[in-house]
This record gives C-alpha cells, sequence and structure tokens, in this order.
C-alpha cells in the first residue's frame, strides 16, 4: 500500500541564531539535496505558502467580525461568523489540512480569536473546529441551542449531516438539555435511529 | 487504441514556461524572425523584410513580413497545428513548430489574426487562441473595421490586446532592437536583412550591434573536423579595447544566420567583458546541431554534438584569453558548464572540490550507517597536485559525453617533470578510456589538461557505475596525489553519502525577526540552511515568475544561489584563517560563484 503522504503546513517553531533560542514561523517542506525530490518540495513550499496567505486573510476577515463582539466567549453569533469564514478550507481545497490550519490559527497566530490560549495545541484546535461546523448550519438551527450544546452535539461526528436525527436533538436542547445529560440522549437518538435503519 | 484528449488552453502558457524569464520579449522577435527568415522567398533573403509595428488604438502588435513566400494550403495547414511539422528534417530555422504560440502568449484574450497571401496571390485569413482557430467564417474586418487587408506576398500576425505586464516590456523598442540585432546580426550584415521596428510611430531600422573597437582579432583555420559531426566554418574571437555591450559578450554560435546563444569565455571579469566573438558551422554540423536545439531556440541540449562543438569552441577561447591575458593574469578559471539538476549538488561539490574542510559531520539523505564512517581531518594537500578532477554530470545518457575537467597545480619553486594516468572504468571492470599524459609544470603554476570528451553508445557501452580516476607521479613513479569521481550511465545515481556541506533547505518568514534583512541564516551544525521566504529579493522573483511552475524554479535557483552564497561565505572564513586569502584568490572564489549563477539562471530548464 502506497504510504500517505504527510499534509505539512507553516508551523510555528524554535531556531537557534546568534546563541540564542528564537521562535519563527517556518516551513514545513524541506528541501533534501540529492533526494531526487527538490522540486516536488519546492511545489510543497509554494502550497503551503498559498494556505498561510488563505490564512492571514482570513483571520482579517475574523478581526473585523471580532471588533463587533466585545464578548466572543461562547458567543453563538460570532462563532458561527467565524464558522463562515472558515469554510475557505473547503472552498481552497485544503479540508484534509483543516487540522493544521486550526493550529496554525488558534495556537500559533491568534488564540485571542478561539476563545483564548489554551494549554496544548489539540485543545486549541476544537474551538476552530467547533466554529466551522457551526459555520455550516442554518441561522434557524443556530439560535435552537446554545454554544455549549452546540459544543456537544458537534463531538458526535456528522451527526449533524442528518436533518432528522439534528432535529430531534434541537428539540431536546430546546428542552434545556445540557452537558452531560444531552451527550447520552444524543447517544440515545444516534442509536434508536440506527437501529431503526 | 483511443485517441488522447488534449487540452490545449494552456499550450501557450507552457510554451513561455520554456523561456528564460525575463527573456521573453527576446524570445518574441527569435521566434518571428526565424519563422519568417525561414519563408524567405529566394535563397539568399533578396528584398526580405520583417517589420513589427504596435497599433497603440487597438493595443496591438503587428508582424508584417516582405520577400517572403506566404503560406499555401500545406504551409497554412502546419502553421496552424501545434509539434505537426516536418522542419525538424529540412534545413530551417524552426524545427518544432511550436514558437508561433509564444505570440498568443502575449495577448489577453489569448486571441491573433493571422493573413497570409502566397505564390498564387491566394489570400488567407484566420483568427484563434492557443486552444482553437477559424479561418473560413471571419475576415479581418470583422475584427478591426475599416483595416486594409494584407496586400502583398508575405504573411501578416495580429497579436490582439497585448496583455499589459509583457506589453510595458515590449514596448521598449530600443532594448527590443538590440535583442534583433544581437540575434541577427549575420543575416542583416550578410544578406542585407531589413528589421523594422515601429513601436511609437516612426519605423526604426534595426542597424548592426554597435562595438568597441578590437585590439585584437584571431580567425581560425576554416573547415576544422569535429568528429564525424561536420565542420566549423568559421570561428573568429576579438579582444576590445573596452567592453563589450552585455548582450554582445561571449561567442555567438550561429544556425542559419540567427545567433542561438553566446557561450562565454573562460576568464577573469575584466578580460571576458572585453571578448567577443562569434561560430558558424557547415550544413553537416548545423543539421545534427539543429537536432539538439531546444525548442526556445536559447541553447542546446547537453548531447554529443553540442557537447563537442562547445568543447572545440572552448579549447579555442582559452588559447584566446591566455593570448591576451597581461602575463601574470593567466591563471585559469574554469566555468563548469552544468545544467540545473546538477545544480542541486553545486553547493557540496564545490565544498568538496575547494574546501572538504569545510564540509560538516552531516551526512546525505542516505543518513548515517555503516557505509558512513565518521570524517577523517584533512590531510594538507600535497604541493604538487590535481586540483580540479571532476566530470560534467553525475548522471550521463547514451549520446551524451562525459567532460572532464582537470587541473594541476605546482606549488613548489621547481620546475615539476610528471605524468598523470586517466583511467574510466566500469563497475565490472571494462576500461573505457585510458590515457598517460606527460607533463611539464612549472614551479608556482597552475596547468589545465586538456582530457578528451569521452561518447558513450548504446550498442558499446554498459549502463550503470563509472568511475574515473587520475593518478599523478614523479619521474621516479612514485604517486604524488590521485583524485577520482563517480558518474552513472543511463542509470539513476543514487543518493550522495557521506559528508556534506549543506543538507537541507528550510524557508521560514523573516518580519519582524533580527534577521529580517538577511536572505538566509547561517549554515547550522548539521547543514540546515535557514532561507528567508519573506525577503523583497525572494518576493520580488516569486512575483515576475507568474505561473507556478515558473515559480517553483525560480525559487530553487534562489535557493541554490542562498547555498552558493553560503558556501562562499565559509570559503572565504576558511581561507581568511588559513592566510590564503589574497586579491587573486578572492577574484577566483568570486568567479566560481558567477559561473555557478550564470549556469543556473541560463540553464533551459529553469
Amino acid at each position: 500500500m502506497a504510504k500517505k503522504k504527510r499534509e505539512r503546513i507553516v508551523r510555528r517553531d524554535t531556531i537557534q541564531w546568534g546563541g540564542k533560542e528564537i521562535e519563527v514561523d517556518i516551513f514545513d517542506a524541506k528541501v533534501i539535496l540529492g533526494s531526487g525530490e527538490e522540486l516536488e518540495s519546492i511545489e510543497e513550499l509554494l502550497t503551503e505558502e498559498e494556505i498561510e496567505k488563505a490564512i492571514q486573510a482570513a483571520l482579517k476577515k475574523i478581526e473585523i467580525i471580532a471588533s463587533k463582539y466585545p464578548d466572543k466567549e461562547k458567543n453563538i453569533w460570532y462563532c458561527y461568523e467565524v464558522g463562515k469564514v472558515l469554510q475557505f478550507v473547503d472552498d481552497k481545497g485544503f479540508t484534509d489540512r483543516k487540522g493544521l490550519i486550526w493550529h496554525r490559527m488558534a495556537y500559533d497566530l491568534r488564540p485571542d480569536l478561539f476563545g483564548g490560549r489554551k494549554k496544548n495545541a489539540n485543545e486549541a484546535k476544537r474551538y476552530p473546529e467547533t466554529m466551522y461546523h457551526l459555520g455550516k448550519q442554518s441561522k434557524e438551527a443556530i439560535k435552537r441551542a446554545t454554544f455549549d450544546q452546540w459544543y456537544e452535539i458537534l463531538k458526535f461526528k456528522d451527526v449533524y449531516k442528518d436533518k432528522d436525527l439534528l432535529e430531534r436533538i434541537l428539540v431536546v436542547c430546546e428542552q434545556g438539555l445540557s452537558s452531560r445529560p444531552l451527550r447520552l440522549k444524543i447517544k440515545e437518538l444516534r442509536e434508536s435511529k440506527n437501529k431503526v435503519q | 487504441m483511443k485517441k488522447r484528449e488534449v487540452n490545449l488552453e494552456r499550450t501557450d502558457e507552457n510554451i513561455a514556461d520554456q523561456y528564460p524569464i525575463l527573456h521573453l520579449c527576446e524570445g518574441l522577435q527569435k521566434d518571428a524572425g526565424q519563422n519568417s527568415w525561414d519563408a524567405k522567398a529566394t535563397r539568399k533573403g533578396k528584398a526580405w523584410k520583417l517589420v513589427f509595428r504596435y497599433i497603440p488604438q487597438l493595443n496591438s502588435l503587428t508582424i508584417e513580413d516582405f520577400g517572403t513566400l506566404g503560406m499555401n494550403a500545406k504551409r497554412w495547414k502546419e502553421y496552424q497545428s501545434l509539434w505537426d511539422t516536418t522542419k525538424a528534417e529540412e534545413p530551417t530555422l524552426g524545427a518544432r513548430g511550436q514558437g508561433k504560440f509564444l505570440f498568443h502568449y502575449f495577448a489577453k484574450n489569448k486571441l491573433v489574426l493571422t493573413e497570409s497571401i502566397d505564390e498564387e496571390k491566394n489570400y488567407r485569413f484566420s483568427f484563434g487562441t492557443s486552444e482553437e482557430y477559424d479561418d473560413e467564417n471571419k475576415k479581418l474586418g470583422d475584427f478591426i473595421p475599416n483595416a486594409k487587408p494584407l496586400d502583398h506576398q508575405g504573411t501578416r500576425i495580429w497579436i490582439m490586446d497585448l496583455k499589459q505586464e509583457l506589453r510595458d516590456e515590449l514596448l521598449d523598442y530600443k532594448a527590443f532592437m538590440n535583442y534583433v540585432a544581437a540575434t541577427w546580426w549575420e543575416i542583416i550584415r550578410n544578406r542585407n536583412a531589413t528589421f523594422i521596428v515601429n513601436f511609437n510611430g516612426t519605423d526604426h531600422k534595426v542597424a548592426l550591434p554597435e562595438l568597441p573597437v578590437a585590439e585584437k582579432e584571431k580567425v581560425f583555420p576554416p573547415n576544422e573536423k569535429i568528429i564525424d559531426l561536420g565542420r566549423v566554418k568559421k570561428l573568429v574571437l576579438r579582444y576590445c579595447k573596452n567592453e563589450v555591450p552585455e548582450l554582445l559578450r561571449g561567442i555567438a554560435v550561429q544556425r542559419g544566420g540567427m545567433t542561438i546563444l553566446r557561450l562565454p569565455v573562460s576568464a577573469e571579469e575584466t578580460i571576458r567583458n572585453k571578448i567577443y566573438g562569434y561560430c558558424t558551422f557547415d550544413e553537416d554540423l548545423e543539421s545534427e546541431l539543429k537536432k539538439v536545439e531546444l525548442p526556445n531556440h536559447f541553447g542546446f541540449s547537453p548531447k554529443r554534438a553540442w557537447n563537442h562543438t562547445r568543447e572545440y569552441i572552448r579549447k579555442k577561447s582559452d588559447a584566446f584569453v591566455q593570448e591576451v591575458s597581461p602575463a601574470q593574469k593567466k591563471r585559469e578559471i574554469t566555468l563548469p558548464q552544468d545544467l540545473i539538476e546538477r545544480a542541486v549538488r553545486i553547493v557540496n561539490d564545490l565544498v568538496r572540490e575547494y574546501a572538504p574542510e569545510l564540509a560538516s559531520e552531516v551526512t546525505g539523505p542516505r543518513g548515517k550507517g555503516p557505509d558512513n564512517p565518521p570524517p577523517k581531518p584533512p590531510k594538507p594537500p600535497p604541493p604538487i597536485r590535481i586540483d580540479t578532477f571532476r566530470g560534467n554530470a553525475r548522471k550521463l545518457e547514451y549520446d551524451e559525453s562525459l567532460i572532464t575537467e582537470c587541473d594541476l597545480v605546482n606549488d613548489t619553486e621547481d620546475k615539476a617533470k610528471i605524468s598523470m594516468q586517466v583511467e574510466i572504468k566500469h563497475e565490472e571492470g571494462d576500461i573505457k578510456f585510458n590515457a598517460k599524459y606527460a607533463i611539464e609544470l612549472d614551479g608556482n603554476a597552475r596547468k589545465r589538461i586538456d582530457i578528451p570528451l569521452v561518447d558513450f553508445q548504446e550498442s558499446i557501452d554498459k549502463p550503470g557505475e563509472y568511475k574515473a580516476t587520475a593518478v599523478l607521479e614523479n619521474g621516479e613513479g612514485k604517486e604524488l596525489h590521485r583524485r577520482s569521481f563517480t558518474f552513472y550511465l543511463h542509470e539513476e545515481p543514487p543518493p550522495p553519502r557521506g559528508r556534506v556541506f549543506l543538507s537541507t533547505m528550510r524557508f521560514l518568514y523573516g518580519k519582524g525577526k533580527p534577521f529580517e534583512r538577511s536572505k538566509q541564516l547561517p549554515l547550522t551544525d548539521k547543514g540546515v540552511l535557514y532561507i528567508i521566504f519573506d525577503h523583497p529579493d525572494l518576493a520580488h522573483v516569486r512575483e515576475l515568475a507568474g505561473s507556478k511552475k515558473a515559480q517553483k524554479h525560480e525559487v530553487f535557483l534562489y535557493s541554490i544561489k542562498c547555498g552558493i552564497d553560503e558556501a562562499v561565505q565559509k570559503l572565504l572564513e576558511f581561507r581568511y584563517n588559513e592566510g590564503q586569502l589574497d586579491t587573486d584568490e578572492i577574484r577566483v572564489i568570486k568567479d566560481k560563484c558567477d559561473a555557478m549563477y550564470y549556469d543556473a539562471v541560463l540553464s533551459p530548464t529553469a
């Protein structure tokens, strides 16, 4: 089986310079002389640049959105609007690198726009991931649940794609169910749906 | 068998990519000139004229020829096709039938109109893009109301609505005329060919290029044979009192009246800039060279015909340089003729060649292992030694030649009588080449040894690894020094092993960092070179490149240049620490660096 190529992106790292450690934004692509893949690596480098440009452009748009929401923390409409911007990953064909893109945006560059600084990159990625999925919902659906409720819903992969199931979950949300009880209810609804099928 | 689907939409861009960046206008006049000169009505090109005219109201360029055959039905069909030509077999200039697609690249909407009148006064008109054309349903007036159709035998091409970025460059009519003069001087001089450039409402006739007065001229005996390929008709070299304009420096290699390229001479800059010349060939050799000419007419593939021709010119020009150089300046500067594939190894080669002491303990892509023992401390070089011994490529194909550079150095005060055995051997033991040279080497001198080109043929030579070894002996048969290199015939060479100076290149953003203004950071202990990706110079390079394909090559070249800069920097430091850095040494290192830049930039794949 052919080995899957690792996806790459610009990331923050430290290098040694003048005897000091210095933080830099570095491309993942490496040109290894004599590897026979020098030009492919440069092609990868240019793709990384393209992604970086798209990220910077998206951050500019998000900054404007952020200025409209002084209270951004768990603000569902802020997250929804940002989620719309984050659809660029699909529009530009970067879906397979979205995890890395969230890392770059929410951990390296602007954690303040994505729920604040997190302890590690994996944790930081969840916030933009939620926003991204929120951006795929209709406004009508969004207003039927709070941020925390949506956060729970979106922990279940692809659950929102099943319109019927989502409708039933949103009804439950409207009844005020949240956190663990909501999670259990979603599991139950999903299993019962599977059984029917 | 099913016919493959072909998407021609980007043909013009792909073809434009084959031209050296920043040389598109030069390419345009070359292709227009060669198409038209190929179509001359008489053998000597009587009353032949080519007119380039810019029409501001239409933002269009017309290219109109006179004294040509025009296109009859057969030529019309060939003209409208891509890569479908029999010209490669004919003694004409064009070979691939693709150059005209460059015209489409210059037009914003790729629209090109063509009119032609043949010997029987048949008028033909077509309009089209790189993808499609139509020569039945419309006429010139449908595109340009009130335009007068072509009224003489010949052809007129309309490049409609020029792209702005190319138009600005194109309309520098003086530069354009210089390109024409530098390319077509031979037919302007010998055949009275007329080129008119009218980009500002005035006809400007292209005159012969202005050259400084020659202080020394050498005309080499005509009809010298280049192995079994043909003969050199004329080789003329001139050394001028003043510098020659940049466009005309070097030796013009002519084919069918067109300058294909100018070979730089191997000399220090002050001498190199004052030399120009040209070389013409008989029909046989022209035909051989045509087969290996690049489709963009800017150079040749490194095949047998070109390798031997180039080698002939190089030897003659080296001798000429020796004649015109002041006595103390006779130290030769070698000029590698590598292609881009070799540029990958160029940095490491340079270091291995000139300062093996600089090679760090970093291993090549094969990684560490039993094959890569820890490096030994460097030995001081012997006073009488083989200073350079290397081939032109690590990989050769059949029909290509091995060109071996070999320089000896005598650092002692005394003249040395020595001998050198050179052997090229296949890994299975077959000897490909074996020669012994008796050499007299003056004290404190350097000498180039002319090792003949070695050709490889599929019917004779085995593919695989070959090793070239040179052994230097004194009069008593005692070995003084030994050098070798390995190359591969018709087989992919393995990645380099062992110590290398530079192993990896990485890219980072420098904005707001203390090294923001640097192009690269100093090489790390592990042989990693960090290149500043947002340095204005690299940003500019990418901006100019346009297409992604071109960008890729430009970024690659830029990276190689950064590597060369780093190696040169380290080499200078090293020589300084050794106390060996004098003006001559700085010049040698600088010229090496220039020569590598030159080859990398001119490379056809760049």
